[in-house]
């Protein structure tokens, strides 16, 4: 009997250590995450990026304004070399996506680089600057990301993915910083 | 009407301990709109003198070829007295003429031709107010009544009542009692200094006139004079001198000629009409000294033509700089920008962590960009404009001339009131780079800063460029030193980290270059400049480093 019990709470804490279950959305978003803030070759820094450990990814469609989705798309198709299809620059294709997350947290075992923290908000963290995921939508290969820094900035990026790796398009805000 | 010849003596007396109470101060035509009693005996004045042509800003009478100067006018008071003298131009440069108005005590206004023969006084005397005492009755004045005719007045001014008062310069001493004009105790007048009255000097006056000029002050000291002449002491005028246009060099006149030539293309009668007023004798110095130091040359003539223009509609030209702060730009921008200029001896873009290959494609001498004294005349212009937006918004954007030859730099009116110091100094070198990019293109596109442009339009052309050429440029090759002239500027009072951020703007943004950063590092550079720029407000992360100074 003790032998049972000692297999269960060897299993139980194996299973706390291991990753949650998640869905093949969340998959992709911990695949993005990991390529996207890879840290670069050539960046000298070890800077951490610290995200709000709050999954509200479910509600990516609704928290990303189709103002933010618009300019980034327009700016996209203003400044990139690459062609962009036409449906990828119609956001309304965007907020026809269907996200669907399995957890309430972000799940820090899923993520493989060393610069990239969940961090819980309500706790204190003092000096430490963290910023929120908004919304992470995926369309054929490309990727859109909205994070807020500060509370009122709502920054939008377009990625494009060429094969395990995703390319930065271009980033912009809502309403954007004035042309010079 | 009070005597000065039979009060002489007590004037003379009282003189000695007292002294008028005058205020002068110098008008214009905008000042007296609203003074109807004047406007009424002024109206008058012009129709005894001037039967019907009127222009622009004098009034003219061909008939006897005179102007009255009304942008011109020296006001006097003293208690309930007043008077108003206008300039007088025509084409007798032997006579120094004035049209006067004085107050009456039941606050009419009594209308006076003064003349001062200049063949006897200088004009340095009427400028210093020490016409000699022995000159004064060569000072004449004529009521303009309601048969007056200024052309059958010819030759008969001196026939006519002497003479006047001439209170001049900053006014103030030895007015006489009896005149309605208050007087204060001057403890320090000393009789000697003061002293005059009979007309005995070597230059009698002409003609047949009795010379009565019982004047009022010796102006062999500093004292300010008051001549009286003729028992009448009641009019004060404080002279106007006539204001002759300064003459140019032969190119000079040339390129002013130019505006009113209708073969030219700088045709443009209202710009000649501007630039030959004597009311521009500054600004036709400046000119002149401006293009005798370009040795004429033709970029110089080009930027004379646009300064020239762009003053006639109110802007104001830096020769030195070459550059021109339209109308429309605050005090707040040209500070911020005078920062830039060489001769300033404020902070200059700062070039020196270039490449040295890049500072010699440059030309920089030292760390000065040179833009602002480059040796092919190259200018810029800022102006300002409300709601400056194309399909984004616009902070500033900088366009070239049509004629090529100068950069002009446009700042949006909501950005300058919204944005911070920091920011709009930041876009200040963003548009003054974009301006030096546009010189290099003009005017040394073999050097290697223009061959890199050149192959950056290329690859734009080929569409294999993110962004467009001068972003990319400036985002590869120049942003560090953009930062490093921000920060110099600013007095380097925040982390470099946030000059650096600040660097980054506009198409910059969709630069091959930016992308490279860190990707934790980009969002950090857009909030920093959404802060400054006034989108959004501070926060515990981004909190306001400048000033909003153009508010």
């Amino acid at each position: 009997m003790m032998k049972y019990i000692f297999i269960l709470i060897l299993l139980a804490n194996l299973n706390s250590c291991q990753s949650q279950e998640t869905s093949a959305y969340e998959d992709r978003v911990y695949q993005f995450l990991n390529e996207v803030y890879k840290p670069k070759k050539s960046s000298n820094t070890s800077k951490v990026g610290y995200i709000d450990n709050m999954n509200n990814l479910d509600n990516s469609i609704e928290n990303i304004s189709d103002d933010l989705l618009k300019t980034v798309l327009s700016r996209a198709k203003q400044y990139y070399r690459f062609h962009i299809p036409d449906s990828v620059l119609n956001y309304k294709n965007w907020k026809e996506l269907k996200v669907h997350t399995l957890t309430k947290k972000f799940d820090q075992n899923k993520i493989v680089i060393p610069n990239l923290q969940f961090i819980d908000s309500k706790e204190d963290h003092d000096g430490i600057i963290m910023f929120h995921i908004e919304g992470i939508l995926f369309y054929g290969n490309f990727a859109f990301i909205a994070t807020n820094h500060g509370g009122t900035i709502p920054i939008g990026t377009l990625f494009k993915k060429e094969g395990e790796k995703y390319d930065f398009v271009t980033m912009t805000s809502y309403p954007p910083l004035g042309d010079e | 009407m009070i005597s000065c010849e039979e009060d002489s003596v007590d004037v003379e007396q009282q003189e000695v301990t007292q002294k008028a109470i005058f205020e002068t101060s110098q008008l214009n035509k905008s000042d007296i709109v609203n003074r109807i009693d004047l406007q009424d005996a002024l109206s008058k004045a012009k129709e005894q003198l001037i039967p019907s042509v009127q222009l622009k800003s004098a009034v003219y009478d061909s008939l006897n070829n005179i102007w009255i100067d009304e942008d011109h006018i020296s006001y006097v008071s003293s208690g309930d007295y007043e008077s108003y003298t206008f300039g007088i131009l025509d084409s007798d440069t032997t006579k120094l003429k004035n049209l006067l108005f004085s107050k009456e005590v039941d606050s009419t206004y009594t209308s006076y031709i003064i003349t001062y023969d200049l063949n006897y006084i200088l004009e340095d005397y009427i400028i210093a107010g020490t016409i000699p005492d022995h000159l004064t009755s060569y000072v004449t004045y004529r009521e303009i009544t309601t048969d007056f005719q200024l052309r059958d007045c010819v030759g008969e001014w001196r026939s006519t009542t002497y003479i006047t008062i001439v209170c001049p310069g900053d006014a103030g001493s030895g007015f006489g009692s009896g005149t309605g004009i208050p007087v204060e105790e001057d403890p320090d007048a000393g009789s000697e200094s003061v002293g005059g009255g009979s007309n005995n000097g070597t230059n009698p006056p002409p003609s047949n006139e009795t010379g009565n000029s019982n004047s009022g002050i010796d102006n062999g000291s500093n004292q300010p004079c008051l001549s009286f002449n003729n028992g009448d002491c009641r009019i004060v005028t404080n002279p106007v001198l006539p204001i002759s246009l300064n003459e140019v060099s032969d190119n000079t006149q040339s390129l002013f000629d130019s505006f009113n030539d209708p073969s030219s293309g700088n045709y443009n009668p209202d710009v000649y009409e501007f630039i030959q007023s004597f009311e521009q004798n500054e600004l036709r110095n400046d000119i002149n000294n401006y293009i005798r130091s370009e040795r004429n040359s033709l970029e110089a003539q080009g930027f004379a033509v646009e300064a020239t223009i762009a003053c006639e509609k109110g802007a104001e030209v830096d020769f030195e700089n070459k550059s021109i702060y339209d109308e429309t730009v605050p005090e707040c921008l040209k500070d911020i920008i005078n920062d830039f200029k060489p001769s300033q001896n404020g902070y200059t873009l700062d070039f020196t962590n270039l490449d040295q290959s890049l500072l010699n494609a440059l030309n920089l001498p030292g760390d000065i960009l040179s833009l602002f004294d480059n040796e092919e005349g190259y200018a810029v212009k800022i102006n300002v404009e409300p709601n400056l937006v194309n399909d984004n918004p616009i902070n500033a954007q900088t366009g070239r001339a049509t004629s090529g030859k100068m950069s002009i730099i446009t700042f949006n009116a909501d950005y300058l009131n919204r944005a911070t110091d920091l920011a709009i100094a930041r876009t200040a070198i963003h548009e003054l780079v974009h301006a030096y990019l546009q010189y290099v293109i003009q005017h040394v596109p073999n050097r290697e800063l223009g061959e890199s442009l050149d192959a950056l339009i290329l690859q734009s052309n080929l569409g294999v460029l993110n962004g467009d050429p001068q972003h990319v440029l400036m985002a590869e090759q120049f942003v560090n030193s953009m930062a490093l002239s921000l920060a110099n500027s600013d007095g380097f009072q925040h982390p470099p980290i946030e000059y650096q951020r600040l660097a980054w703007s506009g198409a910059m943004f969709a630069s091959d270059a930016f992308a490279q950063l860190d990707p934790l590092e980009q969002p950090n550079i857009i909030s920093r400049n959404f802060v400054e720029e006034g989108e959004s407000r501070p926060n515990v992360e981004f909190p306001l480093l400048g000033t909003k100074t153009c508010l």
